[in-house]
């Protein structure tokens, strides 16, 4: 990725097998394709931006030591999804939109490739009712 | 700096600028010269590809991620030759006559939009598809609208050969919309305007403009080489969309004397809900969008409406993740969806700022109303989902994930009202609008009611920023209404201006 150093990379992908568990299951070339997409969507926004989410996926992979004495990438899965339903329903609104973000970031490198159809079930004909 | 003469420039090519472009073309058989600049390329036939973030990069502003200043909703906004034309889903709807009224605009009559409106009902190829041609996706909404005893109606659509691929939001791979791309462009062009895409105007002066010409990576390249020019024109039609238009007036100063410039924009705040039918159903084929509910547009100030979208869109509009969101993502072939749009009302302070390189910023705060409305309209889709046939529910103030069938008792206290919070929750602009509101008064409107900016004669407005309320139902027929009007003053003073 150009926009995000390995490390961040690792993270995200640390919370994106939380958030789309299929995301384990990918083979190496469609995680590139996953991170491509991720990485080409950042690539148009602002550096600002780019800083604020390293940084927000730095306190996500952070905040469980609170709470659980251990990073979100070292939580058994039930507390990791825990972990991360706090900051979809944090009081403070710019967590909330935080995670909201970071969470279209993931939703979009997974189901905006087209090899996610056939696992989903999408399957769109340009001959629509024709075909 | 390259330069260029023009009698009259128009900036934008949807909705309204393809309009005014049409009604202006018969002006240059009469040597006047007219001239389209759009931001956006000409995408060719075989670039519709039907991969969302493929489409998003070529016909949204921003891919279509723009957020408001708050950062809790987002907002789309077509660009390209056809602009927001290219990835609307066609509906054609007349906008009632109350909502006319409140807008209260003097000099403008509902019939005066509603007869315009008509006119491009019939050259946009504007009609009710055959019910053998819808889906189960929207059959199944007004199956349960009508069991719940709801008011329940077909969207005229503006198609010409659908074959129903069901990706209109992503541009139509068939050329089946009749947008101004297909239709009002074309004979503008034929008639001797220019269209220059690739084409982003940066200010605006007195009587001139200038504007970059930069190649997008996709499309057709610009007619006009690349680089900067400054482009002199003695009328000057804004149409860049509600948002650009109000960001390009501002950035070039008209500010300091129009204190509404920019204020006063609605969004038609909207979410998508979603429903998981026992059966397989046709969802994804066919055309999206076929009945709209009113049932409580008067009572709670939102509209339902049937609706698809695709797997990326749809799995960032339910509030959750794990294991159970991509449960509900891998039923998407029994998947059934609905649209709300929440009827906001016009409010000063909800307006377009721009930074300090000029670009816009949507400064918009969702009110209390409007979540109200939204909760409610949660509460309704629910029921109706549920009326249809629906074996569970996801909305996303739900308290879980799903509401299942046998729930269905139960909605007030399972979708509570302290759960529609900004922020958690997908919000999206299904419609901008406003920004360059008519009216008379100075104070609270930038153009008078045929889209003159005030106290600027050759300057105008010709498009959805001219709304000075909500439209109250899918817009894209008031706005040609509208630039239709503004293109006939233009060509009654063109006399004068020219």
């Amino acid at each position: 990725m150009k926009n995000f150093d390995q490390d961040t990379v690792k993270r995200l992908e640390t919370v994106t097998v939380i958030v789309v568990p299929g995301y384990a299951n990918l083979d190496p070339s469609s995680r590139k394709q996953f991170l491509e997409i991720i990485d080409e969507a950042l690539g148009e926004r602002p550096e600002s931006m780019r800083r604020q989410l390293a940084l927000f996926l730095k306190v996500l992979n952070l905040a469980p030591y609170l709470r659980w004495g251990r990073p979100l990438g070292k939580l058994e899965a039930v507390d990791a999804e825990r972990a991360l339903r706090w900051f979809q329903e944090a009081p403070m609104a710019k967590l909330r939109q935080g995670f909201w973000g970071l969470k279209t970031l993931v939703f979009m490198g997974y189901y905006g490739r087209r090899e996610v159809w056939p696992e989903v079930g999408y399957a769109p004909e340009f001959g629509g009712l024709d075909v | 700096m390259f330069e260029k003469t023009f009698d009259i420039v128009i900036i934008g090519s949807g909705a309204g600028g393809g309009t005014v472009a049409k009604e202006l073309a018969p002006l240059c058989g009469e040597g006047i010269r007219v001239a389209v600049l759009e931001w956006g390329p000409k995408i060719s036939d075989d670039e519709y590809t039907g991969n969302e973030v493929d489409m998003a990069r070529k016909l949204f502003v921003d891919s279509g991620g723009m957020l408001t200043k708050d950062g809790n909703m987002t907002l789309a906004m077509g660009k390209g030759y056809g602009g927001s034309t290219l990835s609307y889903t066609g509906t054609s709807m007349t906008v009632p006559k109350e909502v006319v009224d409140r807008w209260a605009v003097p000099g403008l009559t509902h019939g005066d939009v509603a007869s315009r409106a008509q006119k491009y009902s019939e050259e946009n190829n504007v009609h009710f598809q055959p019910e053998e041609l819808l889906n189960d996706n929207n059959l199944l909404f007004q199956q349960g609208c009508r069991t719940l005893g709801y008011n329940v109606e077909q969207f005229p659509l503006n198609l010409k050969g659908c074959k129903g691929a069901g990706i209109c939001n992503l541009g139509c791979p068939n050329q089946a919309k009749q947008g101004t791309h297909l239709v009002q462009l074309p004979e503008a062009e034929k008639a001797g305007v220019e269209v220059i895409t690739n084409c982003l105007v940066e200010h605006i002066g007195i009587q001139e403009l200038d504007a970059v010409v930069e190649n997008a990576p996709f499309g057709e390249p610009s007619t006009w080489e690349e680089g900067r020019y400054r482009i002199k024109a003695k009328i000057i039609v804004v149409c860049a969309g509600a948002v650009h238009s109000s960001a390009l007036l501002l950035s070039s100063g008209f500010g300091d004397r129009l204190p509404a410039l920019g204020r006063y924009l609605t969004l038609h705040p909207a979410l998508i809900l979603v429903a998981e039918h026992p059966q397989t159903i046709s969802n994804f084929c066919g055309h999206p969008k076929s009945f709209f509910c009113d049932q409580f547009w008067r009572s709670d100030g939102f509209l339902l409406e049937s609706c698809m979208y695709y797997p990326f869109i749809t799995a960032k509009n339910l509030v959750g993740f794990g294991s159970e969101h991509s449960q509900l993502m891998q039923a998407f072939q029994r998947l059934q969806m609905i649209l709300v749009l929440a009827v906001d009302q016009a409010e000063a302070n909800n307006r377009v700022e721009i930074d300090g390189d000029g670009r816009p910023v949507v400064d918009y705060t969702l009110s209390n109303a409007t979540l109200d409305s939204l909760h409610t309209s949660m509460k309704a889709a629910t029921r109706i989902f549920f009326a249809a046939g629906a074996a569970r529910v996801h909305a996303p103030a739900g308290e879980r994930f799903f509401i299942e069938a046998s729930e269905a008792d139960d909605i007030e206290r399972l979708i509570p009202r302290n759960k529609v919070v900004p922020g958690r929750i997908s919000i999206t602009s299904a419609h901008l609008m406003g920004g360059c509101r008519m009216g008379e008064d100075l104070g609270t409107s930038v153009t008078d009611s045929w889209g003159r900016v005030h106290d600027h004669p050759g300057l105008f407005v010709a498009d959805s920023a001219l709304l000075p309320r909500a439209n109250e139902i899918n817009p894209y027929l008031t706005v040609m209404a509208l630039a239709d009007r503004v293109a006939e003053r233009i060509r009654s003073d063109a006399g004068e201006l020219l």
